[in-house]
């Protein structure tokens, strides 16, 4: 009887389809909910809301929507609340894809002082610095699809290549120190622990020659290990002074271990000393035992794997690097949201992993960070960041930016999100640009006027027409009453 | 009379003498019920800070509120604290209601009250406390007994600070980095200052003369206290029409006065029927008017206090949600007459008002809010549209239940299920335009305060399964998928997902951006009404397949009552 395309425009215009595909959105919504509270936000995103099949869904509503609008066209005053809603529906879903699709969420953290176009944006990253001041970030998606060892990614622009030897999806990153085995260059590395009656035992390797590992600070005392190469050098660095609290270690250039210790209230000694050893210092009954020496050490960084959390975003990723060019190559581990120096053939050389980033057209200075208090408690009142804003095109400007009062900029917003303590502070913004907001807001305003309309409006129009039918409308309520009581239903 | 050197040393001077036990509800405290004590975040009337303190303290119980200690009123008895400290620490007044936690850490069996003392040198309790905090230090999520034990502690710290007066701080002398006043205890360091070495001698004298039973004394300096306290405070000193307001809040307890005004209304409606008395109806309907006006006095001077919207926690969302209810009903009763929306109205008013009061998990004091809430015009219009929305669905919910229950008893009135139906749909109508334009409206401030509109947080995504599934109950209605049974049996299950919203989201995932709200506790009681509900709707369709089998004894269709 009727041609195969209009049963399946009547289907897709259906009220019947609508109630399905409602219900059927609602089930997989509250399905989601729970399964984030069971495995975290990243992996329901994924999941559910970012998936092929909701996407789906949501295109079927609209379609739904779309036909069954259009097929009581002509609209008559009857359907102004109608057509209103549905419409508002259908801008609202269109804004949202715009948004989607031509927009961007990101985040800028910048410390006080700091000036910053640096721009972070939520998927993973390697990025590579090498020694002539090439700089490249590559997309990678390690948490989705994770690489096989020995997956090659090309660095652009340069003749250079990132080799991918393991990647961890949860790893604990650690130092492992050994002595330099024949073709290894080491350092003098000792490794320690701190006690003592009031302090809870806590322990660190020092290695002399290495910047970021030859001094220590445990509160108001430092800690440092220096190779001496003469008798002249050693007898400088045994040298104490009244002007700091320090205990300085020193490999003779016999292999001994000797050490100094200074003091403000100048009680100074020096002394030899061999690992199991605990050496005595005056402040306040603090002990110092020498655990190991090692006269030529290497470091190695070492992975751990953890079993896996049961939250994707509770993860902390790791991947073991080696970067090649030019005939040299090194490799190393990196964390989630951590970088590494390498060193090729002697040249500095760096690899990241973490988030992906790209450039604003403008610079952000944060002038100053402020959070207060309600008076007499703990609880955060507000924050706000005042940042300058140096853009080649506008100039420069001020603007204060807070819980609440966001920054309109070019597109961009910048919203206050949260911070890190500190001194300097750390601000964190949260950007997004969305282009299809407009169209949001639009849908949302005919969607209220719609359903006001529909639920109010229409009744009192039609009240109005119902009065003159009133005579007729009374046996109608009877039939009626008849047809629907209990026990007719089924 | 010589000013003395400090508080401490009447405290001292005090050790011996007795306290005379007064019970009544002394006038004689007035003025230092308005003496503004700085805690929580904010400035209260000490009424406020006493009441709390002692319902937190001696722990309150259904329909009593705790607000009296040993038949002393609030405010007298942290007068008493001050005089007698000693004697109070071995006063049995620390209630302990969690039975696992009494077991547990090995407090004597057979009572649920306990003194300072016996707590506060307790090895067991001591101990539980001690990995409790190393717990929390290390971000481990608490097990409800750990939670417990965490605030029985700091409801001890409470009553230390009690004792010795530096929970106490109504100095307004801002000292340290956060401004904090001092404390009654630290009183005695103060120097320089006029009205604050007046506000010292009178703080001493006032004690003194609480021990001696000088009740007019008492009165005459707490009155002192107040004025030099406000002098030394000038222009930072909140004003005492805000402290007075914020007293007589807590005096007529407006939210207590309307269940039972809602109470009387319900029974005398309920009874209307039976007698077929319109008299009856219109005492019960304007009994339901006086309740409703109870709760709006009562959310106005909420409002003045915080200087905010009612509606930014559970409590608050719970009564909002009775008024509502009760004023949507009215509207009905002022359009369609026949006093059933106004009947099951003031049933769910009383039911909802009474939880208020009630349930510990609803926390009926005034809080600071976190930055995110503060100051916002979205926010304020998200929430109220909303908690409207789930207003208009709670009575949809009761006449979904007066519909399944006339199934039961009645199932031949078919004219008053019509007039039942009506009022059910026209309740969703409401409930859906609200909760639509309140979720909206929240995807607005969500725009505006964290940049997106939507997110798909588990918050947000429960307004819209909600709402999702009310528009197919009503798309469903409209395309008679779902008649008067079938409206019924959804405005019931639609409620739960309400529920869910509400209060699930924020107790039972505990997930997401909306988490200033979360919390815990309750979960058995919402699961329990869910089981109910549950049973109630099987019940419902076994009647119905029940009476279809039957040959339905249909009595002759009435018009709809208007």
């Amino acid at each position: 009887m009727h041609r195969w395309w209009t049963v399946t425009f009547d289907g897709l215009a259906s009220v019947q389809l609508a109630v399905i595909t409602m219900s059927a959105l609602a089930v997989a919504c509250i399905a989601a909910t729970f399964y984030e509270a069971w495995r975290g936000t990243a992996a329901t995103q994924r999941l559910f809301y970012g998936s092929f099949w909701f996407s789906l869904l949501l295109g079927v509503l609209a379609v739904n929507i779309l036909l069954s609008t259009a097929k009581r066209y002509p609209w008559t005053r009857h359907h102004v609340g109608f057509v209103l809603a549905h419409a508002g529906i259908l801008i609202l879903l269109g804004g949202s894809l715009l948004s989607l699709h031509g927009g961007l969420d990101g985040r800028v953290a910048v410390a006080e002082g700091d000036t910053t176009d640096r721009l972070e944006l939520p998927g993973e990253a390697l990025h590579v610095g090498l020694p002539d001041g090439t700089h490249a970030v590559l997309p990678v998606a390690f948490t989705l699809h994770p690489p096989a060892p020995g997956t090659r990614l090309a660095v652009p622009g340069a003749e250079a290549a990132l080799i991918v030897e393991e990647y961890q999806p949860h790893v604990r990153l650690g130092d492992v120190w050994a002595e330099a085995v024949e073709g290894q260059t080491g350092n003098p590395a000792l490794a320690f622990t701190l006690g003592g009656h009031h302090v809870e035992e806590q322990g660190g390797w020092l290695m002399a020659g290495d910047p970021g590992q030859a001094h220590a600070e445990y509160g108001p005392v430092s800690f440092a290990l220096h190779a001496a190469r003469d008798a002249g050098e050693l007898r400088s660095l045994l040298r104490v002074s009244r002007e700091e609290n320090r205990l300085a270690f020193v490999a003779a250039p016999d292999g001994q271990l000797r050490y100094a210790i200074s003091t403000r209230q100048g009680a100074t000694s020096t002394g030899r000393c061999t690992p199991g050893q605990t050496i005595a210092t005056p402040w306040m009954g603090l002990t110092v035992r020498v655990d190991r020496a090692l006269r030529a050490a290497v470091r190695h960084r070492v992975a751990t794997r953890l079993p896996l959390p049961r939250r994707e975003e509770d993860r902390t990723p790791g991947v073991r690097l080696r970067l090649e060019t030019g005939g040299a190559s090194a490799s190393q581990w990196v964390g989630f949201s951590e970088s590494a120096d390498l060193l090729l053939n002697g040249a500095p050389a760096h690899v990241g992993y973490g988030r992906t980033d790209t450039t604003l057209p403008f610079r952000l200075t944060l002038l100053d960070f402020k959070s207060e208090t309600y008076p007499g408690s703990r609880m955060a009142a507000t924050y706000q960041s005042r940042v300058r804003v140096d853009d080649s095109e506008r100039g420069t400007s001020v603007h204060q930016i807070s819980m609440n009062h966001p920054l309109h900029y070019r597109g961009y917003t910048f919203f206050q999100a949260s911070f890190i303590e500190g001194q300097p502070a750390t601000s964190i913004l949260s950007v997004s640009r969305a282009p299809g907001l407009p169209f949001v807001y639009l849908g949302t305003l005919l969607i209220g006027v719609g359903v006001l309309w529909m639920s109010f409006f229409k009744r009192w129009v039609a009240r109005r027409q119902a009065r003159r039918a009133l005579a007729a409308r009374a046996d109608a309520v009877g039939g009626l009453t008849v047809a629907c009581a209990p026990g007719s239903h089924s | 009379m010589k000013a003395l050197n400090g508080l401490g040393t009447v405290l001292l001077a005090l050790g011996g003498v007795a306290v005379p036990a007064s019970s009544s509800s002394p006038g004689e405290l007035d003025a230092l019920r308005l003496v503004a004590v700085q805690d929580g975040g904010r400035m209260k009337p000490l009424d406020t800070f006493a009441r709390e303190s002692a319902r937190r303290i001696t722990g309150a119980k259904p329909f009593t509120g705790g607000e009296r200690v040993r038949r002393l009123d609030a405010v007298e008895w942290i007068l008493a604290l001050l005089a007698r400290p000693e004697q109070w620490r071995h006063e049995p007044v620390v209630r302990v209601a969690h039975a696992g936690l009494r077991q547990e850490v090995g407090l004597p069996a057979g009572r649920d009250r306990y003194s300072f003392d016996e707590l506060a040198s307790h090895q067991g309790f001591l101990r539980a406390a001690e990995a409790v905090f190393e717990k929390a230090r290390l971000d481990v999520p608490l097990s409800p007994l750990e939670q417990e034990i965490a605030a029985l502690h700091q409801n001890l710290s409470l009553l230390a600070g009690l004792l010795s007066g530096q929970a106490l701080r109504i100095v307004p002398v801002p000292s340290g980095e956060d401004g904090a006043w001092l404390s009654v205890a630290e009183l005695g360091q103060v120097r320089g200052s006029e009205p604050l070495l007046r506000s010292r001698e009178a703080a001493g004298e006032m004690v003194a003369a609480y021990a001696r039973g000088d009740r007019q004394a008492l009165a005459q300096w707490a009155e002192r206290l107040r004025a030099s306290l406000g002098e030394a405070g000038g222009a930072a000193y909140p004003e005492r029409a805000a402290l007075e307001r914020e007293v007589r809040y807590n005096r007529t307890k407006p939210f207590r006065l309307a269940w039972v005004v809602f109470l009387l209304a319900f029974l005398l409606l309920l009874t209307s029927f039976p007698l077929r008395s319109r008299a009856l109806g219109w005492a019960g309907t304007a009994l339901a008017g006086a309740g409703l006006l109870a709760t709006t006095y009562g959310m106005v001077l909420r409002t003045l206090i915080s200087g905010r919207a009612p509606v930014t926690n559970m409590y608050e969302t719970v009564v909002f949600v009775a008024w509502g209810a009760v004023l949507l009903a009215l509207v009905f009763e002022l359009f369609y007459g026949g006093r059933y929306a106004s009947t099951c109205a003031s049933g769910l008013a009383v039911l909802a008002l009474i939880l208020a009061d009630n349930v510990p998990i609803l926390d009926g004091s005034i809080a600071p809010l976190v930055p995110v809430l503060r100051d916002n015009m979205w926010l304020t219009l998200h929430v109220l549209t909303i908690t409207l929305g789930y207003a208009a669905f709670f009575l949809a919910m009761g006449l979904g239940h007066l519909n399944l229950g006339l199934f039961f008893i009645a199932p031949g009135r078919a004219a008053l299920l019509k007039t039942l139906s009506l009022f059910l749909y026209r309740s969703l109508q409401v409930g859906t335009f609200f909760l639509a334009v309140g979720t909206l409206l929240g995807g607005v401030w969500a725009s505006y305060s964290w940049g997106r509109f939507w997110g798909w947080d588990p918050k947000e995504t429960w307004a819209l399964i909600a709402l999702l599934g009310y528009l197919a109950v009503l798309h469903a209605r409209f395309i008679g998928w779902l008649k008067d049974f079938g409206m019924a049996v959804g405005s019931i299950l639609g409620f739960l997902l309400v529920l869910m919203a509400w209060y699930g989201v924020n107790y039972i995932l505990g997930t997401g951006l909306h988490s200033y709200g979360f919390g815990s506790g309750g979960t058995g009681w919402i699961a329990g009404f869910v089981a109910f509900e549950l049973l109630v709707i099987v019940l419902a369709f076994s009647r119905r397949a029940h009476l279809a089998e039957a040959v339905p004894a249909v009595r002759p269709a009435l018009r709809p009552s208007r």
